[in-house]
């Protein structure tokens, strides 16, 4: 018998005995506890091997290799529809890159949102007290009103997220179509060779000859690392062009530069050209450590601004501005890639004070939680280092708002499944506490895009929203996600026009949003659909 | 149904098991291996699999008809109609949308006439059109060739047609070497049971271990978001999608051959490692070979190959290089791709016939070495329209390979190992692979069994997602 086994007398015996001992070694995985991971399948599972794969094809998007993730400009009823159906009504609505058209408003009238304008969203920003999004819808109220030089300006920090400029592109874009565009913004002064991207503007360096300094790996013991977390040390031969794009419906044309840099005693010196032409030798040096701004004007149009390591001791940027001279949006992106939260307390406090206060900001979003999904800690213990954190950053300042943006939904493989970490909706709750507790506002990302296992509906999606990292959005889904906070900010500005109009303080929704319609529509069948996120302002 | 999941071996030993215990009942053993295929095929969408028979029907019936009469006229009728269903279908469903918004395109640009919504067909493009479309054109073609005898027995022809193996992303199976196969006693031998079992393990590491790493860890996410990677790192990612595509299609004929063969069944090789090639003429003879010999048999020849006068002939050549490209899909990418390819086949054939080189011709190794280097290189840059989802991606990619950054700090040490590696194996002789599946065919049943199980546990522990489709499936 045991002859037979080893060496069958044929081919069907051959057959037959390889895929018995095929199975039983798979068997010895329910027999064996330490190889449970290793089992095909779960008994009592709701997906039923064979059977599962019957509602996969559907899926499968129109070319497997790329699933068409790129930037989608014309989305077609029909596709939105059957991307409903995968990922709910509310991720398709916001799918692709809409026209932003202002409301017509009378000269005599004060601004106002059409809930048209919102339409498509349901998930709010939270923001119980008012104190939180405050000085960024009076900023905007004072823009919308198209009052002169009034510019509103958001800095919107984050992880890798953050870091594409895809998020923030799509918001800064549908902003700037709605209220002015007033300019890109800052921009790093030389990345080297960091990954970092903006769009809708024109940056060029040579990496080879700029030094950076990260806050994220803190990797200069003053803690003085700018605006923007990141210092470029320029050596000699160095240097950087920031400007306007050719093409674009905003980012087009510029009016003002400003260089944000490091004094320092022995301060060495830069060159700044505009348009190719010399404009001034700036001279970094001072008795002691300090910020300086080099401000340059010019008239309203496209524009390059170059600058250059000239001579003398050590040059330190902290970036470039770009700027009009409103009324308008200008909405910083300042993504640090691999950034946790934590990593903004390496930041002098002082130091970065006085760069927001430079900067004048009304708004800054915290948008972290991406990177520390992997880290195993409790929800108070992310819970205390978000409190620490927006506490660093505003320093008690009620004229700087904030908002605390939740992380996307991130995920793993798990027997066949792709299921979201179990840290996700710890550090959602723990951001969500913290913002509030501290007094600023809170928009669940995670929730908006469908909570619970949504990375798996994103990126069976067509076109696919997720990457295949399950911890990151292709190009189309984080537009999705950039459309769908520009909406979320658009509705509280909404309540908060009419919180001034009536002299009453909103209850919790816009005006003529319902809000029992306010939970996501998600219609994805196994994420959370009853969502815990409640509108609110 | 997807090959690289548990839930396909199951289904492989049912349909396997069945297809064995019905041995002694021919006709019944194809109806059983029929319904499972189309059970396979309906697992994407079961409405979609009318088209497929109802093209069965069509070119069964046309086959009859044309081995019917004599008459010439009457055998040319009845090949347009299969020439004009099946081409009907496949150009309604892959090609009419991108048909429509190109005339648009054109007439938008060159003339100035704005089409805002040209028409547009909402449906989804059926799993494995271009495969099938192809195999059942093949039969009605040779019949009127007067190379084939129809068959009479509809479910072997049906079985042909929709044999699950190669049902959705080839090889393009001819009827001439499929048929036969069914009319005569099938048996299975040893060495078919070994060769069947190591084509599967194989085909599913290529594509679960190589093509999904690299797809998940590199490619999508350098061509998702160009902007954030440097000139050094797009072309690793250039070339990790030369592997990728490789191993994702070269995995799944594998896969598709090793199941047949575990039915007695022989498919043909698609794939005689095409990296290996020292130009773009000897390349597709060795990737896809099954689409390239189709082409190469129903459409070049017929145009009169190269037995005609020399402008007629590059313009045969350069026709058919061209339909093998657009063939993967309709998109203006795939247009330029197209035109890419024919060009080359073209200008190579110009030099070669120069140099007055006949087939006899060998160089030395220093000379294929530099030759086989040039070539890779044409096949890696050349797919960036082959991967990129439109021209502006294209271009993005492109303007980042020029944009003289060097640095590679996002290439993970895991990255380099798999690239370095399977290039690696891939210009290896092909004997220390035969090597291997030698050692697996003379191992002993049990531990055959054993090592099958382990590669599945290897493979549930490195897959990246829950199941990536293949890349050609829609194709």
């Amino acid at each position: 018998m045991i002859k037979r086994i080893y060496d069958p007398a044929t081919p069907m015996q051959h057959l037959t005995t390889v895929t018995v001992f095929m199975f039983a070694a798979c068997a010895l995985t329910y027999a064996v506890p330490p190889m449970e991971s290793l089992r095909p399948w779960i008994p009592g599972e709701e997906d039923i091997p064979i059977v599962r794969l019957f509602n996969q094809w559907g899926e499968i998007p129109a070319f497997a290799g790329h699933g068409g993730s790129y930037r989608v400009s014309t989305p077609t009823v029909a596709g939105e529809e059957r991307l409903a159906e995968t990922v709910g009504g509310t991720v398709a609505a916001n799918l692709g890159s809409r026209r932003i058209v202002a409301p017509q408003i009378e000269p005599n009238d004060g601004p106002r949102v059409d809930p048209a304008e919102y339409a498509g969203i349901s998930v709010y920003i939270e923001d119980p007290g008012g104190r939180g999004m405050r000085p960024f819808y009076e900023a905007l109220e004072k823009t919308a009103h198209a009052e002169k030089g009034a510019i509103t300006r958001v800095g919107h920090y984050g992880d890798s997220s953050i870091a594409t400029d895809l998020i923030t592109s799509t918001v800064r874009e549908n902003l700037q179509a709605r209220f002015g565009d007033a300019g890109h913004g800052f921009v790093l002064a030389a990345k080297g060779y960091i990954p970092y991207k903006h769009r809708g503007v024109l940056q060029s360096s040579n990496p080879e000859d700029w030094d950076v300094r990260e806050v994220v790996r803190r990797q200069d013991r003053t803690g003085r690392y700018g605006y923007g977390g990141v210092q470029s040390r320029a050596r000699p031969g160095s240097w950087a062009r920031v400007g306007t794009t050719k093409r674009g419906e905003v980012g087009t044309r510029a009016s003002r530069f400003d260089i944000y840099y490091q004094e320092q005693p022995h301060g060495g010196k830069f060159s700044v050209r505009l348009d190719h032409e010399d404009r001034e030798v700036v001279s970094t040096g001072a008795d002691a450590v300090g910020d300086g701004v080099y401000s340059l004007t010019a008239p309203d149009g496209p524009h390059v601004i170059e600058f250059r390591y000239a001579r003398g001791g050590p040059v330190t940027f902290y970036g470039v501005v770009v700027e009009r001279e409103g009324p308008g949006v200008v909405y910083d992106s300042l993504g640090l890639v691999g950034a946790r939260a934590n990593r903004l307390l390496n930041y002098d406090e002082s130091h970065i004070k006085a760069q927001l206060e430079q900067r004048g900001v009304h708004l800054i979003v915290l948008g972290f939680g991406g990177n520390e999904a992997s880290d195993e800690r409790t929800e108070n213990a992310f819970y205390e280092d978000y409190m620490e954190v927006l506490d660093h950053m505003r320093q008690g300042r009620e004229s700087l708002g904030c908002l605390v943006f939740a992380p996307l939904d991130q995920a793993r493989r798990q027997r066949g499944r792709i299921r979201t970490l179990p840290t996700i909706p710890l550090i959602v709750a723990a951001q969500q506490r913290a913002a509030l507790d501290s007094g600023c506002a809170f928009y669940d990302t995670w929730q908006a895009m469908g909570g619970q296992d949504a990375m798996r509906h994103w990126y069976k999606a067509h076109p696919r929203l997720a990457m295949g990292d399950f911890r990151h959005a292709t190009p189309a889904g984080y537009e999705v996600i950039g459309n769908m906070f520009y909406k979320a900010l658009l509705a509280g500005f909404a309540a908060y026009l009419s919180e001034e109009s009536s002299g009453v303080p909103a209850s919790s929704v816009p005006s003529g949003v319902d809000a029992g319609s306010a939970s996501p529509d998600s219609g994805i069948p196994s994420s959370n659909a009853d969502s815990k996120t409640s509108p609110k302002r | 149904m997807l090959f690289n999941s548990f839930d396909y071996i199951l289904f492989l030993v049912i349909a396997v098991a069945g297809f064995w215990l019905l041995a002694r009942h021919a006709q019944l053993r194809f109806v059983f291996v029929f319904v499972a295929s189309c059970l396979f095929y309906m697992a994407w969408h079961p409405a979609y699999i009318v088209l497929i028979l109802g093209s069965t029907l069509i070119d069964y019936v046309v086959g009859l008809r044309i081995h019917a009469t004599d008459a010439p006229k009457a055998r040319k009728r009845w090949l347009i109609v299969s020439l004009v269903s099946n081409l009907g279908l496949l150009g309604l469903f892959k090609y009419f949308n991108f048909a429509s918004q190109a005339t648009a395109d054109v007439l938008g640009l060159f003339l100035g006439i704005e089409i805002p919504s040209p028409p547009f067909l909402d449906v989804l493009l059926p799993v494995g059109i271009s495969f099938y479309t192809f195999q059942t054109l093949s039969y009605t073609i040779d019949i009127y060739r007067r190379k084939l005898e129809p068959t009479r027995n509809f479910v072997q022809f049906a079985l042909f047609v929709t044999y699950f193996p190669q049902l959705v992303a080839g090889p393009i199976v001819r009827a001439s070497q499929f048929l036969p196969q069914l009319q005569r006693k099938i048996t299975l031998s040893d060495e078919q049971v070994g060769q069947g079992l190591f084509l599967i393990a194989t085909g599913m590491v290529k594509k679960v271990v190589i093509a999904d790493y690299l797809s998940v860890n590199l490619v999508d996410r350098v061509f998702d978001q160009p902007d954030l990677y440097t000139a050094a790192e797009v072309v690793v990612a250039l070339y990790g999608f030369t592997m990728q595509i490789y191993c994702d299609f070269s995995g799944y004929t594998d896969v598709a051959r090793g199941s047949a063969k575990l039915m007695g069944l022989d498919l043909p090789e698609n794939f005689d490692r095409p990296y290996q090639s020292a130009s773009p003429a000897e390349f597709w003879r060795r990737w896809h070979m099954t689409l390239s010999t189709w082409l190469r048999d129903y459409l070049y020849y017929p145009l009169g190959g190269s037995r005609v006068g020399p402008a007629r002939a590059y313009w045969n050549l350069w026709l058919t290089m061209f339909l093998i490209g657009i063939w993967h899909g309709a998109s203006w990418t795939f247009v330029v791709y197209a035109v890419l390819q024919a060009m080359a086949m073209v200008i190579h054939r110009f030099f070669y016939r120069r140099s007055g080189r006949t087939g006899a011709t060998v160089d030395s190794w220093q000379v294929h070495a530099f030759k086989v280097f040039w070539a890779l290189q044409f096949v890696v840059f050349s797919r960036i329209l082959f991967r990129a989802t439109s021209l502006q991606n294209a271009a993005d990619i492109t303007t980042r390979l020029g944009s003289g950054t060097f640095s590679m700090g996002q290439i993970s040490l895991g990255i380099w190992a798999m690239l370095v590696l399977t290039f690696v194996a891939h210009y290896t002789p092909k004997r220390w692979f035969e090597s291997l599946e030698l050692g697996f065919k003379s191992m002993p049943a049990p531990l055959q069994g054993v090592t099958l199980a382990v590669v599945g546990f290897i493979l549930s522990a490195v897959a990246t997602s829950e199941v990536v489709p293949y890349m050609y499936f829609q194709f």
